[in-house]
């Protein structure tokens, strides 16, 4: 990215123990929405890295694609959010059959 | 001289977004139950996002457009995302941690069903 490879090493070295950590957190969920939880965040971590890539290439085109990702994560995250949510009432009336 | 300050400007706004990224993935592997998951990581990773988008774009006027556009989506769609995974987490009844002093929404749903 930079000239500097201790910068390089800072920012990419600190990004990465965050999608890292994120993707433990997907593996050993205990629950969905907690998994729900760590895709979403890497989503949001990965429009940051697709915007380094983009400097870092100098190539604004770059700068789209994190937009469309950001977008279709988006989607993504509401859809499994509504599902589960219906899920939810679902249960609740055949508990109450 | 005023090149060297923008640079240094830039980078340092990384390096603060990458940190704030640290900290969302250490708030979510540590946090206790999902509330306090969701809340460490995604008020961490907007910021975390906003802060990249602007440094990079104050390193590289040509790509300042493109970076307030991102800022612009993520502040638009983190919130209302995180809001809709929480409300379906609380209405399939998530467990919460030992900790927990108050849930007033409890008045208003009960066993996930609004009332």
């Amino acid at each position: 990215m930079s000239g500097s490879v201790l910068i390089d090493l800072i920012v990419f070295g600190l990004t990465g123990f965050g999608i890292f950590f994120s993707l433990v957190r997907f593996l050993l969920g205990p629950s969905t929405f907690e998994r729900l939880v760590a895709v979403d965040m890497m989503n949001v971590m990965f429009i940051g890295v697709i915007v380094i890539i983009s400097y870092s290439f100098k190539n604004s085109m770059y700068m789209d694609i994190a937009i469309l990702y950001g977008l279709l994560a988006f989607i993504e995250t509401v859809v499994f959010a509504r599902y589960l949510e219906s899920k939810a009432g679902k249960k609740k009336c055949g508990d109450e059959k | 001289m005023i090149g060297m300050i923008r640079e240094m400007f830039g980078y340092s706004l990384i390096g603060l977004g990458a940190l704030f990224y640290f900290f969302a993935g250490l708030g979510l592997l540590r946090m206790p139950d999902i509330y306090t998951k969701l809340q460490a990581s995604t008020k961490a990773t907007t910021l975390g996002t906003f802060s990249i988008a602007l440094g990079i774009g104050i390193l590289d006027f040509s790509f300042l457009g493109k970076a307030l556009l991102v800022i612009i989506f993520v502040a638009l769609t983190n919130p209302v995302a995180a809001s809709l995974m929480i409300r379906a987490a609380y209405k399939n009844n998530a467990p919460k941690c030992k900790e927990t002093v108050v849930d007033e929404l409890s008045e208003q749903y009960q066993g996930g069903e609004e009332k």
